[in-house]
């Protein structure tokens, strides 16, 4: 299976690092008053994934473990035992499941002892941008420069019952690159919206949950880079509507004489491409062209002379096929490191070449298919 | 005055007059030239607009738009002739529609099943048979510019559109009224309820009448409704602070949303169950395309990122993942049905799916939702519990689509999807016995 190495699944476990006292009758039998429960244990990744392998690592300030006979068991059964093991590793159990680890350690009638429990748990850390995507897109809002982050935090803290502990009685922590969020922090805080990453930057941010009484805990966080806005440019056909499964390439053959083309600026700081904090500067051919002021994202061209019923901007005959470079450069009002720029070359024709035979196969001529 | 005087006079005004009249000759000559030019300027304007078009046909069982339609948008192109009442067994890749199509779905008429479209420019629905390529116009309610559209197989279709504004209008409607294949000689309209307006994402369930479709909340950040076709009985069994999710519903009744895909970015899928607590599907994938199955844990799901794809399956939640030797998405697969012989019910656990022959340069996933790029797939037989794959036919075959949107029959015998290039809709067969070649 393939995973985002940076971005990591929000696993967590609990554990109980606080030292038992064993009970008196070991106590009684091992002599030497306050031992017990001297042994801390580490356990390695501090949030483990369910039924993954970890790493345990024994400490003590009482006794010299490296000298010491170790024995390590998990929920009862023995792991590992030998002289200075201070390490092992064991597999925890399913997401919820409990694995209590204890060790203990003993130097002539010394001995010493510690314990902890382990309990998988689960967090998906989902996100997405506000930025602009069209209607019935089917892909992710990416973050650009400028843009919110929705981010939503998915616990799964399972109790020994199996029911999960509800998500508003988890306390919640957000960090973005290790800088705590406390605005968007709080008990039941399961999500957050937050300013994007800034231009070409990336943002880690984390989250951690934990109950109030720290008996379930997780943390799980994410990699997101900052894309830069991408400008499509789309046919909208009287017909059809905006053809959004065609985006025109750099080369273009349109065999009509009077077409209006629509630019989609996705993943930009915007609530609709004829948002009024978008500014869009059009050329063609090298002359700027004053676009609609009710609908700057298009733009009508035609060959030949200009028709009154025209109310965008009228590509005169450039060449005689009809031929435009039609440029684009898009800005934000509000938001001056928003800058994209894309370039078109678009053939306009009122039919197609029967003469030739060509009906501009080699570009990317959407009639041609049936658009 | 003298002779010679009125002699004078009278040749100053012969030239004058001659003068005149090669000025207003000359006149009369430019006049002529520039009317004309400004003649054919009009003319070729108007011919742009399709004022010089024939009047239309209101006849044939495809009903006015192919005809009439079609022949303005690709006036030169021989291969755009409707299959309008072949009446023959089509070939075993059929082309059933020229014209864009905004969505399908097989549909039970009778004993036989159909395939029901919606065709984007007008919003008719119409009706296609696998086995005779019939194909029939059945509703005559024009809703222009569909985008998206989905059908139930038991005779319910929502179509989605946009109004002036750039609202989503969804409209529920019913085809239960419309004529059995055997009488459609006539169209009926396309009765139906229109739903709120911008409505984000749907499902519709495959065999009930009911729907499942998100909306954004001031509070909530985007609710989930479960709503009867005509909006009746709506009750809120979803919320979410993340707004992009496409959504499945199984004909087994269960609710499956997955985060909207995008390369390199992390997906997780959940099922939603009546009490609103998700179910971990499939998580932490990058680039998550999903395809659950109806009455199985089993799922297809589909990873891109790095600039490559790669294709998993899980037969249940505790059996890992297992990567099938293709390289495509979700979107491009369909479950084979559970076929019962006798009382037995066969669980073999395949899957068809459309593979493309060469991936575009980047990444994938983000370009093609765009549009900006098409590929030419190939088909595949996927046998899940063994993990292997196996190429149905040759690309010298059959013609190489930009498969989308594969939908299969309940027999498992067809598979209908729309070539993602320009949302024509086609039609495989998948018995090979007797299968053509032609893709007319």
């Amino acid at each position: 299976m393939i995973t985002m190495a940076d971005s990591l699944k929000g696993l967590s476990f609990v554990f109980f690092l606080s030292l038992f006292l064993y009970p008196a009758l070991l106590h009684a039998q091992f002599g030497l008053p306050g031992a017990e429960n001297t042994i801390s244990i580490t356990v390695t990744p501090q949030y483990p994934a369910p039924s993954s392998s970890v790493h345990l690592k024994a400490e003590s300030n009482l006794l010299d473990l490296s000298r010491a006979l170790i024995t390590w068991s998990s929920n009862g059964k023995t792991i590992a035992s030998g002289d200075g093991t201070t390490e092992t590793d064991v597999t925890v159990g399913a997401l919820g499941q409990q694995t209590s680890i204890t060790i203990t350690a003993a130097i002539d009638s010394t001995r010493a002892s510690g314990a902890a429990v382990v309990i998988p748990t689960q967090i998906d850390l989902l996100y997405e941008s506000n930025s602009y995507t069209p209607p019935f897109y089917r892909g992710r809002a990416l973050p650009s420069a400028g843009t919110m982050l929705r981010l939503q935090a998915i616990p799964r803290f399972t109790k020994g019952d199996g029911s999960l502990v509800p998500a508003a009685s988890i306390i919640y922590i957000w960090k973005r690159n290790g800088e705590l969020i406390q605005a968007a922090s709080g008990l039941g805080r399961s999500a957050a919206l937050l300013p994007g990453p800034t231009l070409f930057a990336t943002d880690t941010i984390v989250v951690e949950a934990h109950t109030s009484d720290n008996t379930y805990s997780g943390s799980a966080s994410l990699r997101i880079p900052s894309v830069e806005p991408v400008i499509a440019l789309y046919l909208d056909s009287a017909l059809f509507g905006i053809l959004y499964h065609q985006a025109l390439s750099v080369r273009t053959f349109v065999p009509n004489t009077e077409m209006t083309f629509v630019a989609v600026p996705y993943f930009a700081q915007a609530y609709s491409p004829d948002d009024q904090n978008l500014q869009y500067e059009w050329h063609v051919n090298s002359q700027k062209i004053s676009a609609d002021a009710t609908r700057p994202s298009a733009i009508t061209f035609s060959i030949g002379s200009p028709s009154p019923f025209f109310v965008s901007p009228f590509l005169s005959a450039g060449s005689s096929d009809g031929t435009a470079i039609v440029e684009l450069s898009l800005t934000h009002a509000a938001n001056y490191l928003m800058s994209s720029n894309s370039t078109w070359n678009i053939s306009l024709k009122s039919g197609f070449d029967q003469a030739s035979g060509s009906n501009g196969s080699a570009t990317n001529n959407p009639f041609e298919q049936g658009f | 005055m003298t002779k010679t005087t009125t002699q004078r006079i009278i040749t100053i005004v012969s030239y004058l007059i001659i003068m005149v009249l090669i000025v207003s000759l000359t006149g009369l000559v430019g006049w002529y030239f520039f009317l004309r030019s400004k003649t054919a300027t009009i003319v070729s304007i108007n011919t742009a607009r399709g004022f010089g078009t024939a009047a239309p046909l209101f006849e044939g069982a495809g009903g006015s738009t192919y005809q009439n339609v079609l022949s303005n948008i690709a006036p030169n192109s021989s291969s755009t002739a409707p299959s309008v009442s072949i009446k023959r067994k089509p070939p075993q890749l059929w082309k059933i529609s020229q014209n864009p199509v905004a969505g399908a779905g097989f549909v039970k008429s009778g004993a036989s099943t159909m395939i029901y479209f919606v065709e984007r420019a007008t919003g008719y629905i119409f009706s296609a048979d696998p086995e005779t390529g019939e194909l029939v116009r059945i509703t005559n309610t024009l809703r222009p510019k569909i985008y998206e559209a989905f059908f139930t197989n038991n005779g319910f279709v929502i179509e989605r559109s946009l109004d002036d504004a750039g609202n989503i209008v969804t409209f529920a409607g019913t085809l239960l009224a419309a004529p059995a294949k055997e009488s459609a000689t006539t169209t009926e309209a396309l009765r139906g309820t229109l739903l709120e307006r911008n409505i984000i994402s749907l499902a519709v369930h495959p065999a009930s009448p009911e729907i499942f479709y998100t909306t954004l909340d001031a509070k909530a950040g985007l609710v989930g409704t479960r709503t009867l076709w005509n909006g009746s009985k709506m009750k809120q069994v979803f919320s979410s602070n993340i707004l992009d999710w496409r959504m499945v519903w199984l004909a087994d009744g269960r609710l499956i949303i997955t985060q909207k895909a995008a390369d390199n970015t992390a997906g997780y899928s959940y099922e939603v169950s009546q009490t609103s607590v998700q179910k971990s599907l499939i998580g932490n994938v990058s680039g998550l395309t999903l395809l659950p199955r109806a009455s199985s844990p089993a799922i297809l799901y589909g990873a891109s990122g790095g600039g490559t794809l790669s294709l998993w399956a899980k037969i249940d939640q505790k059996t890992p993942a297992v990567q099938l030797p293709l390289k495509t998405v979700a979107d491009k697969c369909v479950w084979a049905p559970s076929k019962t012989v006798g009382k037995v019910v066969d669980m073999t656990l395949f899957a068809y799916c459309a593979v493309p022959q060469t991936l575009p340069d980047g990444d994938f996933l983000d370009q093609w939702y765009r549009g900006a790029v098409h590929t030419e797939d190939s088909w595949w037989k996927v046998d899940v519990k063994s993990g292997t794959a196996k190429a149905l036919f040759s690309s010298a075959q059959l013609a190489s689509l930009d498969v989308d949107r594969p939908t299969i029959d309940e027999s498992g015998n067809y598979i209908a999807f729309i070539n993602a290039a320009d949302t024509s809709l086609w039609l495989l067969r998948l018995d090979l016995e007797g299968a053509a070649t032609s893709t007319d």
